[in-house]
């Protein structure tokens, strides 16, 4: 299937008669991408699930206030990152789970990560992600995975570029010494 | 004349120094050993990116579409409070908690008023000049407590200074008692 551009898929949402049909094509265009981000931040299918499915629903509620200044996928990105870290934020309150706790909870690695593609590094990356506070797991997935600019990074997370560079440059160095140790 | 050696003397087949044996036998094994331990560390720059990270169940992205959308029709629409809106509700909310508590102290207070205390003197040295056992039989005896006989009353009054009134008063109860009411308004007149 031909993927349409941004701005004809805009053009098609913002009509009321076809409104339905862009946002099928929206959809079509962008869920994959955005699952695997979704799922590096949140690790299970279900709750990747839970989160996708709002992303797109906050996308079709609020598309009249995209102002089209950025990409329409940095400003999906931006409220997928958003309700990703609310989510995790909710589950840590509900289950009175300190962020140590869910990522040591999340790297047992009997079989939780048997969805992971690739070899045994890959696992092992994924394990050493888990590990990783929430933003700055965000980071590292925007500029690892999707090799976005620090600037649209920057428009995601709201934080200045120069802290996004030394959180970054952190977060390599972790993986790295967990993937090498382990 | 002892014979010069020259270099060209010594044979450089010869061995200098003898080997362990079996050395050069092990010795591949070890260094290939070597080789892989000092391997470069993994470098998440090598690493494949474009390879999905996770596995998806199979005909998920084929229905997620239109359940999307039903979702989407279904849920309300969001309420956007401005940070500005937000912060005249918490300070309203601030406002209208002092409120009722200033009406509930007030409501409190009013209800259980402090009473004017007159300040009532008692000479306890009257009372402790009355023997305990009379004491006693009054409290007994009388249901009023207030209404003391005559011989109570002469009792305290003798301890009470000596003043023209009291001398007065102490004149009338000891006369006759045929009280009439003549008596009475004349005693009430001369006080």
């Amino acid at each position: 299937m031909n993927l349409l551009e941004d701005e004809e898929i805009l053009n098609l949402i913002t009509n009321p008669g076809t409104a339905e049909k862009g946002f099928s094509l929206l959809v079509k265009k962008y869920q994959q991408r955005l699952y695997q981000q979704i799922r590096r931040m949140l690790f299970t299918h279900d709750d990747t699930d839970e989160v996708l499915q709002l992303v797109f629903i906050k996308s079709w509620k609020n598309i009249n206030s995209f102002r089209r200044e950025s990409k329409l996928y940095t400003w999906l990105c931006r409220i997928a990152i958003n309700e990703s870290i609310t989510y995790l934020n909710n589950r840590k309150k509900r289950f009175f789970v300190s962020t140590d706790d869910v990522g040591n909870s999340l790297s047992d690695p009997s079989g939780q990560w048997a969805d992971v593609n690739g070899d045994i590094i890959q696992k092992k990356l994924v394990m050493a992600m888990s590990q990783l506070p929430d933003k700055q797991r965000a980071v590292f997935n925007l500029k690892y995975f999707e090799e976005m600019p620090y600037e649209d990074i920057s428009r995601i997370t709201g934080t200045s570029v120069g802290a996004l560079k030394a959180s970054y440059h952190h977060a390599v160095q972790k993986i790295e010494k967990y993937i090498n140790e382990n | 004349m002892k014979k010069q050696i020259k270099i060209t003397d010594i044979n450089p087949q010869a061995k200098s120094f003898s080997v362990p044996a079996g050395y050069f036998d092990s010795l591949n094994e070890k260094l290939q050993s070597k080789i892989q331990d000092e391997q470069p560390l993994v470098n998440l720059e090598q690493l494949n990116k474009s390879l999905d990270t996770f596995e998806v169940p199979e005909g998920y992205f084929e229905t997620l579409g239109s359940a999307i959308l039903e979702n989407a029709k279904k849920t309300e629409p969001d309420n956007i409070v401005s940070f500005r809106t937000r912060r005249i509700k918490i300070w309203g909310s601030m406002v209208a908690a002092a409120c009722i508590a200033m009406i509930i102290i007030s409501i409190f207070q009013f209800s259980n008023p402090t009473p004017d205390q007159p300040e009532i003197y008692v000479d306890n040295s009257i009372i402790k000049r009355i023997p305990d056992h009379e004491i006693a039989a009054l409290l007994q005896d009388r249901d009023d407590e207030f209404e003391l006989t005559e011989d109570e009353i002469l009792e305290v009054i003798e301890h009470e200074s000596a003043e023209s009134e009291t001398s007065a008063i102490i004149n009338f109860l000891e006369e006759d008692a045929d009280i009439s009411g003549t008596y009475q308004e004349d005693f009430i007149e001369s006080i």
